[in-house]
């Protein structure tokens, strides 16, 4: 009887579907506001101590970094570009790195940008005896190997920053743009009027928006910074709201509430499209989702078991029927947003029957049972219960551990224990060094990511090679050679997908370029009547 | 009267005090390290002792008590962890908003859940009461986070009568008939299930009513049926159905975080669900002991209006201003 | 028998099996309650059996996701999952019931007594009572449930515990409220001068008298209970997949309402159909166990 019901109002929904522009464009006439409905809500506006993509979404309006990525293009690979410097070199040896900023910016409160301002920024993590130093600061950056990689920070003339480094690193700069926290840099004023604590309210940058309230789980609002020094955003304000329930955030984009959603429900894209919605996809988003595996539990020491797993798992089955293709499989630990992806290279293509004789050669014929550690995140746990369904289909009885995201972090980050043998995560850089983050020997917790203790010192020559070495495309191979390497002997992840962050527009939405990221520009967007 | 209610009134300190105890005690059983919520996951061990040591969080849990209850005896709850703000700023206005939502949902219930009630008890056994019985319990019984979007599907995209998700236009929002607008949606889907309850309870308790000897006796008495019911059956029953609508205040005050966030109503409840997995303990502690208040004070009320109906409860509720 | 009234004449309850006979006499004469009951049973006849009745394994896929109801030879077609629908229902039962029903009825008796005993032993043991429940009921179920599954693990016990907990204080404020009514009934000062003891005061006079309005909110509050419980799945503390209640099932589809709308209504006609059977049980109940009714 339902269905009979909801027809006539699906197909008068999709009449109606713009007549809800009326809400927005009504009193938006004056004053073009353009409205993003997020999926979750972000953490603070502090960039050197975040880590969420929500909060880097946010920030990446407000504040602006040395050197950027260029999200005004979709296209992959991604370019670097000089932001608040104009300019720098790299020294001969790759250890110093000096920036030539740019004159004449402001920050918004209207202290000038010059290089005492970097210094001082760099300091609240670098120098423990500095006034601005901050601890969580520190721990963030340290994650990243911020502090480990930079020897010293000197300004050079008021317009020059030189960067000492203790080591060659050509992954430097996209280290510092994108990964945890982010290397942004905040007006000094502001750290010394709020202090440290102060600036998640206070978040006073260069960027093309300014703050101008958040009101926090419901919506942050930016207003555009007429002062800007390039060019100025399009649209007057912007407003993130925060629409956790999936069917909300249609709902809202239906009624015209909101102008764009990120992550509409894979099974309601098609269905938005058809009532005249544009979905923006981008094939080459830095985002996978992976297994990782316990290489520390006596269990998961045979690269068969791991080998067996990477082939029971139909990662074609979940890219088309959970995602609708809004995903491909992945088949190394590169993700498809970084320059050394190799769209053709592949590891383990469906084959349970191959799985089953894996296990059979391990001994685990009769079967065996894993704990797999699950994060709560909004998506209802499709993908973590079809790897369960695929996995009891070789004989493997997966056991999911749901927790909540803060507490799965609390798990996650300091490697797995002995009482789980996989967990998962979604990530991804645009950085290469990412994945070596993940592989390195001298990268396992507390010092980094590499929470499945995967090691092997010919790997990590390989990695450590890759970072010296100056050239791109030379550096691309031998991190492919490491990943292919590691993936098809000894793998000690199992790569589900890559994702193509699918975000649904208003039609009167134009200038938004869907970059290869998993956050966005939105200076460019403008609002059509 | 009087000294009942005053009685009554002294009582809400020693319960809030208690709620506090428990408040406080619960966020020590939660899951999860503090200092990670504050320092971020990867902080040092080293770190999170210093900060441990700061917070006081070494300290015994009486200490700690006294000092956090000091604080909010002064108006001051602490500052959110995660939001790093005062978290008063945060959940007084969020507290209103879900008071209005709640309040509106409890007003439609009573009305149509003591219409109903009422009526189907005057009319019990004939078919107007069987159908009018089953329709409330099949509208109680739709689960909310299902019946809202059917409701959002109608009024809102199909017919767009009404607004889908939020308090207020997110641009140029603002003003009564605005926050009326989006109200309306909200507050029915939120209503059902209390309405349910209170439509069974109150038929419940009339028939009960209607069937004392006293109805019997003033029926016998050739008295119209109209003004028993008013005058007789309704007051004896008042008080079960008070109680009920009162706790279903209640309920709705505390419960409604699903609505919440099927509308993206800007609501106390969807804080504190993201507090608690978000482990902004000071948020959860004065969040938690706002509604406390509000939930004692309801109580509160319950009781003066069920002593005031019926005086043998005042004797037992304690009054001797007779 | 007849319709005069019994002026003065307690409605006291005979000897026990006397008085459970003639309830299901009474029951059993409410046709209405007796259809909901006898469906009820078949719900739960269902549920026992799953594993004999239930045509696929409730777990794995057997046809296309969203698959609608008749293809792939799925009677009610396939969830989200690409898992058959009408076995998941048949399993989901299980969990369903068991979690409507069990803490409802356990929180209905705990609450017989808190309510009976704090309306029952004066001022002042009432005013701790019924304070101490105040500080209960000042909990936001969300927070009960969060703290539960902390010390537990998110699962079917954290959600019963959590239920239990919670109703107590809501069925004992309306046990205390209609006790306090009834104590001061004539027959009951009646009894007490006639020298009743107290306990047998308690049980023949007052708990038949105040279960009336407590049955009719216990059996209702039985179906909401289905609901809650999946909303606190829906909250992340509940049952974990891949089992699935009916409330869990209707939000794992609520998302797909448009595509998709038989995920999410068949397990919501189940919850329906089945508070509403709880709800009609509660009314014949209630007029079974009213001593008036016997005999008519």
């Amino acid at each position: 009887m339902l269905r009979s019901l909801l027809r006539p109002v699906i197909a008068t929904a999709a009449v109606a579907g713009f007549a809800g522009a009326v809400f927005v464009s009504d009193s938006a006439r004056a004053e073009s506001t353009f409205v993003y409905g997020m999926p979750a809500d972000h953490s603070v506006l502090d960039p050197h101590v975040t880590c969420g993509w929500m909060a880097k979404m946010v920030n990446y309006q407000i504040y602006e970094g040395l050197v950027e990525i260029d999200l005004h293009s979709a296209d992959w690979p991604t370019k670097l570009k000089g932001q608040l410097a104009e300019s720098w070199e790299i020294s001969d040896d790759g250890t110093e790195y000096t920036f030539h900023l740019r004159q004449g910016v402001r920050f918004h409160d209207g202290t000038p940008f010059n290089a005492d301002a970097v210094k001082f920024n760099f300091d609240r993590f670098l120098d423990k005896d500095a006034p601005q130093f901050s601890e969580t600061a520190y721990a963030y950056m340290d994650f990243i190997r911020m502090i480990g990689d930079i020897k010293s920070v000197d300004v050079i003339d008021d317009f020059t920053v030189k960067i000492t480094l203790n080591g060659p690193n050509y992954e430097f700069l996209r280290t510092g743009m994108e990964d945890c926290p982010q290397m942004y840099i905040i007006s000094p004023t502001a750290i010394e009027t709020h202090g440290n604590e102060g600036i998640p309210l206070n978040p006073i940058g260069t960027g093309p928006f300014k703050f101008v309230e958040r009101d926090p789980t419901v919506s942050t609002t930016l207003v555009r910074n007429d002062d800007y020094w390039g060019e100025n955003a399009k649209v007057d304000r912007l407003i993130f709201r925060i629409l956790e329930d999936p069917a909300t955030r249609v709902n809202a984009l239906l009624a015209g509430e909101v102008h764009a959603i990120q992550d509409p429900p894979w099974d309601e894209i098609e269905s938005i499209v058809e009532e005249g919605f544009v979905l923006t996809t981008n094939e080459n988003a830095p985002t996978i989702w992976y297994l990782s595996f316990n290489m520390r539990h006596p269990l998961m020491q045979d690269p068969r078991l791991r080998q067996a797993i990477n082939y029971a798992i139909n990662k074609e089955g979940i890219a088309e029927q959970i995602l609708h293709g809004y995903g491909k499989p992945a088949h190394g630990m590169l993700n498809a947003g970084t320059y050394a992806y190799d769209p053709d290279f592949v590891s383990y293509t469906y084959d349970p029957d191959k799985a089953r004789e894996l296990l059979e050669e391990a001994g685990f014929g009769d079967g065996l049972d894993l704990d797999f550690d699950v994060m709560i995140y909004g998506t209802g746990e499709l993908t973590e219960k079809w790897i369960q369904r695929d996995l009891k289909k070789v004989g493997i009885n997966l056991n999911l551990n749901k927790m909540e995201w803060l507490a799965y972090l609390d798990k996650w980050v300091p490697g797995m224990a002995e009482d789980v043998h996989m967990n998962e995560m979604v990530w991804g850089e645009q950085t290469p060094r990412w994945t070596a983050f993940g592989y390195r020997c001298d990268r396992v917790p507390p010092h980094g990511n590499n929470i499945g203790w995967y090691c092997n010192e010919d790997m990590d020559k390989l990695f450590q090679q890759a970072l010296e070495t100056a050239d791109e495309a030379e550096r691309a191979e031998l991190y492919q050679e490491a990943d292919s390497w590691i993936m098809l002997n000894d793998p000690a992840n199992a790569p589900i997908y890559h994702y193509f962050n699918p975000i649904a527009l208003h039609p009167s939405v134009t200038g938004f370029t869907n970059a290869p990221s998993n956050w966005w520009d939105f200076s460019r967007v403008e609002l059509t009547e | 009267m009087v000294r009942f209610t005053i009685g009554r009134i002294l009582l809400v300190v020693p319960v809030l005090l208690g709620v506090s105890i428990i408040v406080f005690m619960l966020v020590q059983l939660a899951p999860g390290d503090v200092t990670s919520t504050l320092l971020g996951p990867m902080a040092s061990e080293n770190a999170k002792e210093v900060l441990r040591a700061e917070m006081g969080l070494d300290r015994p849990l009486p200490v700690q008590y006294g000092k956090w209850l000091a604080a909010v005896l002064q108006g001051d709850f602490g500052t959110s962890w995660v939001h790093k703000r005062p978290v008063s700023e945060i959940i007084f206005p969020k507290f209103v908003n879900t008071a209005l939502l709640a309040g509106s949902a409890a007003l439609i219930a009573y009305v149509l859940g003591f219409s109903s009630g009422v009526f189907t008890a005057a009319k019990a056994g004939t078919l107007f009461d069987r159908i009018v019985t089953a329709l409330m319990l099949i509208l109680g019984s739709i689960p909310l986070y299902w019946g809202g979007l059917v409701l959002v599907f109608l009024f809102a995209l199909t017919w767009r009568w009404l607004p889908a998700t939020g308090m207020t236009k997110t641009i140029g929002g603002g003003g009564a008939l605005d926050v009326l607008t989006h109200l309306v949606l909200p507050a029915v889907a939120a209503s059902l299930p209390s309405a349910a309850l209170i439509s069974r309870i109150t038929r419940a308790t009339m028939i009960e009513t209607l069937s004392q000897n006293y109805i019997r006796v003033a029926r016998a008495k050739g008295i119209r049926r109209a003004i028993i019911l008013r005058k007789h059956a309704l007051r004896n029953a008042l008080p079960p159905i008070v109680t009920v609508g009162g706790m279903e205040l209640g309920y709705l005050l505390g419960g409604i975080v699903l609505i919440e966030v099927v509308f993206a109503w800007p609501g106390l409840g969807f804080v504190v669900y993201n507090a608690i997995i978000g482990r902004d303990l000071p948020t959860v502690q004065g969040a938690v002991l706002i509604l406390a208040l509000a939930f004692v004070l309801i109580n509160l009320t319950v009781d003066v209006v069920n002593a005031y109906l019926d005086p043998a409860t005042r004797a037992a509720e304690g009054g001797v201003d007779r | 028998m007849t319709d005069v009234p019994h002026l003065g004449r307690p409605r006291r309850v005979p000897a026990f099996l006397e008085t459970f006979w003639a309830s299901i006499v009474v029951f059993s004469r409410h046709r209405v309650s007796f259809t909901a009951l006898i469906f009820l049973i078949l719900v739960a006849l269902v549920s026992i059996l799953a594993p004999v009745i239930a045509p696929h394994d409730p777990y794995v896929d057997v046809g296309w996701r969203n698959s609608p109801p008749g293809e792939d030879g799925l009677i009610l077609g396939a969830d989200g999952d690409g898992r058959d629908v009408l076995s998941r229902l048949i399993w989901g039962g299980r969990i369903s019931l068991l979690m409507g029903v069990v803490p409802t009825l356990a929180a209905m008796l705990a609450s017989l007594l808190i309510g009976v005993v704090a309306a029952y032993s004066g001022r002042w043991a009432d005013q701790v009572i019924m304070r101490v429940l105040d500080m209960f009921f000042a909990f936001p179920i969300v927070l009960m449930a969060t703290v539960v599954a902390g010390i537990l693990k998110p699962g079917l016990a954290t959600v019963c515990i959590a239920i239990f907990i919670a109703l107590i204080p809501y069925i004992s404020r309306l046990v205390r409220t209609t006790t306090l009514t009834v104590k001061n009934e004539p027959y009951v000062e009646a009894a007490r001068s006639a020298g009743g003891r107290g306990w047998e005061i308690l049980s023949r006079y007052i708990v038949p008298n105040v279960i009336a309005p407590v049955i009719v909110y216990t059996t209702t509050l039985m179906g909401f209970m289905i609901v809650l419980g999946s909303a606190l799945g829906f909250l992340g503390f509940g049952v974990q997949p891949p089992a699935a209640d009916w409330g869990t099932m209707v939000e794992e589809g609520r998302v797909v309402l448009r595509k998709a709308p038989h995920v999410s209504m068949f397990p919501g006609i189940a919850i329906v159909s089945v508070a509403l059977a709880f709800g009609f049980i509660g009314d014949g109940l209630r007029d079974a166990l009213d001593p008036r009714m016997r005999g008519r």
